[in-house]
């Protein structure tokens, strides 16, 4: 069950429009490594874990994450809100447009809708604690990305923070691979799935 | 109530439940932390503070914290994606 606070976890604030910025920033909404992606792996992710402090670690970063979707999808809106249809075929957002007028829909920057393809759930805590760690960094590195592609201060400030985020919950699932592997057999280490082929179940 | 002071007011609670979500990922990983427990448990007072202080004087930010009166108002302030909600 879930609640919804009528808030953003950082302010988007943005006072121009720039769809040609709307077309980048799209990417960590429904993109390979964005934030819906990132959600769902974490929120499926959480139900075969078998440490309890680390299922509980996937439910609240996944829940910190659907806040991050909607960050991004604030920036996008206030992006493209006030846009003209000549601001439109100039930025090249024509090909959005057409499908999608102004309104918000995942896809990545490519124009390739969301998919759960971009993630795993693979029932494995060591394997899935490892997706968890790169995707992470890969969405790190997207950020890094857009920094290094837009100027608008209104814009990086709330990008600066999510790619902050990224950092710390990097460092989380560190800890949790950690809780993980204390809890292997010492002669199985990585031979056996944790998840699956727990000898105290038979 | 100015526009300034409700950007006051949300700023409050957006670094209050800061603390709260950081405290609580960290705990997540170290449920035996004392010197984490108490930083949890200011952060979390401080947001209970702000949450209440911004439900007095300028609206609800869950729906449960909706008074009962003559209208529903969950609904007639800004959502959180439009700028005028945001500071």
């Amino acid at each position: 069950m879930w609640n919804y606070e009528k808030r953003l976890q950082f302010p988007v604030k943005i006072d121009c429009t720039s769809p040609a910025v709307a077309k980048v920033i799209i990417t960590q909404l429904g993109g390979p490594d964005g934030e819906t992606a990132a959600a769902m792996r974490y929120l499926n992710q959480r139900y075969a874990m078998p440490n309890r402090h680390v299922a509980g670690l996937l439910t609240d970063i996944g829940t910190e994450e659907l806040g991050h979707m909607e960050m991004i999808a604030a920036i996008i809106r206030q992006l493209t809100r006030d846009m003209t249809i000549e601001d439109v075929k100039k930025a090249g957002f024509d090909t959005y447009f057409v499908d999608h007028t102004a309104g918000i829909w995942p896809q990545a920057a490519s124009g390739m809708p969301f998919s759960s393809m971009v993630f795993q759930s693979k029932g494995d805590a060591v394997t899935d604690l490892f997706e968890d760690l790169a995707a992470e960094q890969k969405a790190r590195t997207t950020y890094d990305n857009i920094l290094r592609l837009v100027d608008i201060p209104d814009v990086r400030e709330p990008i600066k923070f999510l790619r902050q985020r990224e950092v710390t919950h990097f460092q989380r699932f560190g800890e949790a691979l950690r809780l993980i592997q204390e809890d292997l057999d010492c002669k199985n280490f990585y031979a056996i799935n944790p998840s699956f082929d727990n000898p105290s179940k038979k | 109530m100015t526009g300034n002071e409700r950007k006051r007011l949300l700023n409050c609670v957006d670094q209050a439940g800061f603390a709260v979500d950081e405290a609580v990922l960290y705990l997540d990983t170290h449920p035996g932390d004392c010197d984490a427990l108490a930083y949890y448990q200011k952060a979390r007072d401080e947001q209970k503070r702000a949450v209440c202080e911004y439900n007095a004087k300028i609206g609800p930010l869950t729906n449960d914290l909706v008074e009962p009166a003559n209208r529903w108002f969950w609904t007639d302030c800004p959502w959180p994606w439009e700028k005028e909600a945001n500071y």
